[in-house]
C-alpha cells in the first residue's frame, strides 16, 4: 500500500509492525540499548529511502530482517573486537561438530537460552536468530551473510554446538 | 522444527521497546537536507572568502609595485612626464 500511495500512513503501519523485531535483533546483537534505538532510526531510514527497490522476489519480512542484519553486522565489523565476522577466517576451523537437534536449542528455557546467545560468537547468535526467530530458509541467510548455502548449513551446525556447549558449561548438569 | 516451543520466539515476545521510539520521516529527510544546505553554505563561504582573498591579494601587489617606484596608483611615470612636457609645450605656444 505504501509504495502504491507513499502515504506517510502506510509507512508508519510498516513502522508500527517491525519495530519490535527490527529493535529486539538490534538489541540482541549490539547488546546496548542506546546504540540499538540509534541503529533502528538508520534502518527504518534505509528502508524508507530503499521502498522503491524492493522487488517482491522474497517475503518483505525477509527483507526487512536482511536491511537489519546487515547494518548491525556493518556496526560491529567497525568495532575492532569483531572485525572477522562472518569472514573466511572463521570458516576455516578444521573440527568434528557435534550435531545437535532443533529440539535441544528451541526448548531451552529462554531467559537460559538469552544468556546462551549473548556469550556465543555474535555470527553464531546471528544465524541461529535468522533460522529459528525470523524462520528463514537457508538461501535468505546465504543471501543476508553472502556466504554458500553449505557454508551456511555448516554454520548453522556448528553454531548449534556451541550454543549446546555454553548451555552446559553455564548451567552444568541440565543437559 | 516444532512449532509448538520455540524459545527463540518467546525471546523476540520479551522484547520491550523503549517509548518515544518513534520514526520521524519529515524530520529525518528534513535533518538530511539541512545537513546537505549547512555544508554547501560552509562550502560557499570558503569559495566566496577564496576569491575575496584572491581579489585582495592581486590588489595588494599592484598596490605595492606603485608604491615602490613612488607613485600612487594610476599616475605612472609615463604620466608623470606627460605632466612635465606639457608646461613646456604650453610654454613654446605662449613664446610664439
Amino acid at each position: 500500500m505504501y509504495l502504491k500511495n507513499q502515504s506517510d500512513v502506510y509507512f508508519k503501519v510498516l513502522h508500527g509492525r517491525y519495530l519490535k523485531k527490527v529493535y529486539g535483533k538490534a538489541v540482541s546483537l549490539l547488546k546496548d540499548d542506546a546504540l540499538a534505538e540509534d541503529a533502528v532510526q538508520e534502518i527504518f531510514l534505509k528502508i524508507f529511502l530503499n521502498l522503491s527497490k524492493f522487488s517482491g522476489k522474497s517475503k518483505f519480512s525477509t527483507w526487512v530482517y536482511s536491511i537489519t542484519y546487515n547494518y548491525c553486522i556493518d556496526l560491529i565489523r567497525r568495532n575492532k573486537k569483531h572485525k572477522n565476522i562472518f569472514t573466511e577466517e572463521s570458516e576455516k576451523i578444521p573440527d568434528v561438530v557435534e550435531e545437535v537437534s532443533d529440539k535441544v536449542l528451541l526448548e531451552m528455557e529462554f531467559n537460559r537460552l538469552g544468556r546462551v546467545l549473548d556469550v556465543i560468537p555474535i555470527d553464531d547468535k546471528a544465524v541461529l536468530l535468522m533460522k529459528y526467530q525470523d524462520n528463514l530458509g537457508i538461501k535468505d541467510i546465504s543471501g543476508i551473510i553472502n556466504k554458500s548455502e553449505s557454508a551456511v548449513k555448516m554454520k548453522i551446525k556448528r553454531a548449534k554446538a556451541k550454543a549446546k556447549k555454553a548451555y552446559s558449561e553455564l548451567f552444568p548438569a541440565e543437559i | 522444527m516444532n512449532e509448538e516451543k520455540n524459545n527463540f520466539k518467546a525471546l523476540e515476545e520479551n522484547v520491550r521497546v523503549p517509548d518515544g521510539l518513534e520514526f520521524k520521516v519529515e524530520k529525518r529527510t528534513q535533518g538530511n537536507l539541512g545537513l546537505v544546505r549547512m555544508l554547501f553554505n560552509v562550502v560557499d563561504l570558503y569559495v566566496s572568502k577564496f576569491f575575496d582573498v584572491l581579489v585582495h591579494a592581486t590588489k595588494d601587489e599592484t598596490l605595492s609595485v606603485g608604491e615602490k617606484n613612488g607613485f600612487a596608483l594610476g599616475n605612472s611615470p609615463e604620466h608623470a612626464d606627460d605632466e612635465n612636457e606639457n608646461p613646456e609645450k604650453e610654454d613654446k605656444k605662449d613664446d610664439e
